[in-house]
């Protein structure tokens, strides 16, 4: 018996008997040189060596979505020893493979590829388990965020939330200097639209109103619903020149709004940059100042203080 | 328990077909099927169905972005994310972006029907 022929009954009686499927591919063509029965009972039998390796065993007209061959050969020059690990789930058997692949050099001298496919399925249930409780928690936190920090009618930020969120600011301004300034909005003759048209219209005007307000602010401003149909929006890293044209093309952009309730609806609003010595009340009291300024001038008005 | 409509998003055709089976077998109806985020997001303004399944990983648009941007569009979108991915960062942006529930692949039956009873009683079955 020749070396060659020993070596090839050796090396096929060892990856016949690992307890994994193994196959080798030509990288070139795709030719698949060796599958091991491990591999055959993986796929449902009927692999053919010789045959090109996507079609005999995963079914496919084309190379498979998750080949790994171009990533291999990436580098533009294939290497013995170049070695990849990746997980993959076969959705033919619903089972999870940890795929171990590497370049070696086969007998004739051409580069091919030698995967070594090792069922995970069992461990990764268990580890599916605790992602799918990672995910139910995530989930609960959301939601217990929202009860905490969300008002329930509008869905905007509640008066327990302001008061972190005007903390926090304050504080990045006394100990960072960052300008921050906030805008009160009160619907104008709200009383009015909850006399003639019902309590339930009103409620549907402070959402609608709310989602409204929230679409046309910048993604780091923060709505509040301040009162009863007060809302307070809170903008981070801005002076009172970018407040006050802010300010004014929410005050024109409600005013243009068609609400569902049929009637045209507008706002008065009183806006505030953050001062030294500034609190909390002190400065929601100026905006507040601002805002009645506004509502003295007829309504549907800005002002700044 | 009522039947609601779905629309299953999966880049996967055996997956479209095995969880559009499955939700039969539990009562609901199929609207649509979509194979990436794009046309997910296209597809929900159509046919409006009462829940999304959504793969992760696809081409064109991924599932995360298609979420954030179907929840965009109808802030009650209810949709369940049904997927390979476990790892912790994509569970986290999921739930992020507003998936209201999370199923791993391979799903089983017991497992799917538990997970979507749970988000149809909370979002769906108020009344």
């Amino acid at each position: 018996m020749t070396r060659q022929n020993n070596n090839s009954i050796i090396f096929n009686s060892l990856f016949q008997a690992l307890p994994f499927g193994v196959y080798i591919v030509d990288v070139q063509s795709h030719q698949l040189l060796f599958a091991n029965r491990h591999l055959s009972e993986m796929v449902g039998g009927n692999v053919r060596e010789g045959g090109i390796c996507y079609r005999e065993i995963f079914n496919f007209e084309s190379p498979c979505m998750h080949c790994r061959i171009k990533e291999l050969r990436s580098d533009g020059e294939e290497q013995s020893g170049d070695h990849l690990t990746f997980e993959f789930f076969n959705e033919y058997n619903d089972r999870w493979y940890q795929f171990h692949e590497l370049m070696v050099p086969w007998t004739d001298g051409r580069l091919v590829k030698c995967t070594f496919a090792v069922d995970i399925s069992e461990l990764k249930a268990a580890q599916n388990s605790l992602a799918e409780a990672h995910a139910r928690l995530a989930i609960k936190n959301e939601e217990l965020e929202t009860l905490y920090a969300r008002d329930v009618l509008t869905g905007a930020y509640n008066r327990v939330k302001l008061d972190e969120i005007m903390d926090k600011e304050l504080g990045r301004y006394e100990r960072y200097g960052r300008l921050f300034s906030i805008i009160l909005m009160d619907i104008d003759d709200f009383k009015d639209i909850n006399d003639t048209l019902g309590h339930l219209a009103g409620d549907r005007v402070l959402y609608e109103m709310s989602n409204l307000l929230a679409a046309n602010t910048r993604a780091t401003d923060l709505l509040c619903r301040w009162g009863g149909e007060e809302f307070l929006l809170v903008c981070p890293e801005t002076d009172s020149s970018g407040v006050r044209p802010l300010a004014e093309n929410l005050r024109q952009m409600v005013a243009g709004h068609e609400f569902e309730c049929g009637r045209r609806i507008t706002i008065s609003l009183g806006a505030a940059t953050v001062r030294p010595e500034d609190t909390q009340d002190s400065m929601i009291a100026r905006a507040d100042k601002a805002m009645y300024l506004s509502k003295s001038q007829g309504k549907n008005a800005c002002n700044f203080m | 328990m009522s039947k609601f409509s779905f629309m299953v998003v999966d880049d996967s055709l055996i997956t479209q077909r095995k969880l559009s089976q499955l939700l039969e077998e539990l009562g609901h109806s199929v609207a649509g099927t979509c194979v990436n985020g794009q046309q997910a997001c296209e597809k929900y303004i159509q046919l409006k169905p009462d829940l999304v399944t959504m793969d992760i990983t696809m081409p064109v648009m991924g599932g995360i972005e298609a979420t954030k941007k179907i929840i965009e569009s109808d802030p009650d979108a209810v949709i369940v994310m049904v997927t390979s991915h476990g790892q912790k960062q994509t569970v986290i942006d999921a739930i992020g972006a507003g998936a209201k529930g999370y199923i791993l692949k391979p799903f089983y039956r017991d497992n799917v029907a538990q997970t979507l009873n749970k988000v149809i009683n909370k979002y769906l079955n108020k009344e």
